[in-house]
C-alpha cells in the first residue's frame, strides 16, 4: 500500500513537472525543471517496478528517457549553444571545455555522431582572421581604441564581456556537463529496466 | 493674492505626492496580479496533471497482473475521478 501511495503520489508530480519543462524557456527554469522531472520519473519507475509491473516499469523509464531526451537536446540547442556555438572554440573556454568534451557536447545536442568533425564546423563560423575590413572583432577592436571617448565605451563593453563570461562559466557549462551525464544515467536504467522485465526480478 | 498663490502651490504639491504614491501602489497591484496569475496557472497545470495521471493509470490497469493490485488501483482511481 506504501508503494502504492507513493507511486500515486509520484505520477501526477511527475506529469507536472513534465508540463512545466515543456514551457521552460530559460537556462535556471529548464534546469530545475529537468531535475525533477527526473527525480519523479525515477521514483515512478521505481515504485512500478517493487509492484512487480516490471513490463509497465520498463515502458515508463524508455518513455521518460524519450522524452528527456527531446526536451534536452531543445535545452542545449536553443539556450546553452544558442546562436554561436563557435564561441567554444575560443580562449575563453580552453581550460574548462576540452576538444574531446566539446565534441561529446555537441554529438549530444545534434543528436548525431560526429565526434572531432564538429570541430570543422564550428571552425567555419567566426570571421576570417585575415578579414578584408581589418576588424577581426568588434570588442577586440574596441578595446583597441584610446581616445577618451572609446575608453568609456570599451570599459563599458568589458563589464558586459565580463558578466556574460561569468555567466557561461557558471550555468551554461555545468549544465551542460549535466545534461550530457544524465543522458549515460539515463540510458543505464533503461537497460537495467529491461534486464529486470527479461529476467523478471524485482530491484529489491 | 499671495495667500492664494501659495495656497495653490501646496495643493499642487500635494496632488503630486497623491499621484507618486497612487504610481507606486498601481506597480504593487500589478505585481500581486502577475503573481495571482502564475499560481493560477500552476494550480491549473496541478490540476491537469492529478487528471492525466489517472486516466495513465487507468488506460493500463489491465496490464497488472496482480489481481490484488489492479483492485486497490482502480479504487485509488475512481476516487480521484468520481469522488464519493
Amino acid at each position: 500500500m506504501i508503494l502504492f501511495n507513493a507511486k500515486n503520489i509520484f505520477g501526477p508530480v511527475n506529469l507536472k513537472y513534465k508540463e512545466l519543462l515543456l514551457g521552460a524557456d530559460t537556462i535556471e527554469t529548464a534546469m530545475a525543471y529537468e531535475e525533477y522531472f527526473c527525480l519523479t520519473s525515477l521514483a515512478h519507475a521505481r515504485c512500478l517496478a517493487e509492484l512487480e509491473m516490471l513490463d509497465m516499469a520498463s515502458r515508463d523509464i524508455l518513455e521518460t528517457q524519450i522524452f528527456w531526451k527531446e526536451q534536452s537536446r531543445r535545452i542545449a540547442n536553443d539556450l546553452l549553444l544558442a546562436e554561436n556555438p563557435e564561441r567554444l572554440l575560443f580562449s575563453d573556454f580552453a581550460k574548462d571545455v576540452p576538444v574531446s568534451t566539446l565534441a561529446e557536447w555537441l554529438d549530444f545536442s545534434y543528436g548525431e555522431e560526429k565526434g572531432y568533425s564538429w570541430i570543422d564546423e564550428l571552425r567555419g563560423k567566426p570571421r576570417p582572421w585575415y578579414a578584408e575590413d581589418g576588424y577581426v572583432e568588434v570588442g577586440k577592436g574596441a578595446a583597441k581604441v584610446t581616445s577618451s571617448l572609446f575608453n568609456v565605451a570599451s570599459r563599458y563593453t568589458g563589464k558586459v564581456i565580463e558578466k556574460d563570461i561569468d555567466r557561461q562559466q557558471a550555468k551554461v557549462l555545468p549544465s551542460f556537463q549535466k545534461l550530457v551525464a544524465r543522458n549515460n544515467v539515463l540510458e543505464g536504467y533503461v537497460e537495467q529496466y529491461r534486464l529486470l522485465e527479461i529476467s523478471g526480478t524485482t530491484p529489491m | 493674492m499671495a495667500l492664494s498663490g501659495l495656497n495653490l502651490v501646496v495643493s499642487a504639491v500635494g496632488f503630486a505626492v497623491l499621484n507618486e504614491k497612487l504610481k507606486r501602489l498601481e506597480g504593487k497591484l500589478n505585481e500581486i496580479q502577475q503573481e495571482v496569475k502564475a499560481i493560477r496557472s500552476l494550480l491549473e497545470i496541478e490540476e491537469r496533471a492529478k487528471l492525466s495521471a489517472a486516466l495513465r493509470d487507468l488506460l493500463s490497469i489491465s496490464e497488472i497482473k496482480n489481481s490484488n493490485h489492479r483492485h486497490y488501483d482502480t479504487v485509488q482511481r475512481k476516487k480521484y475521478i468520481w469522488p464519493s
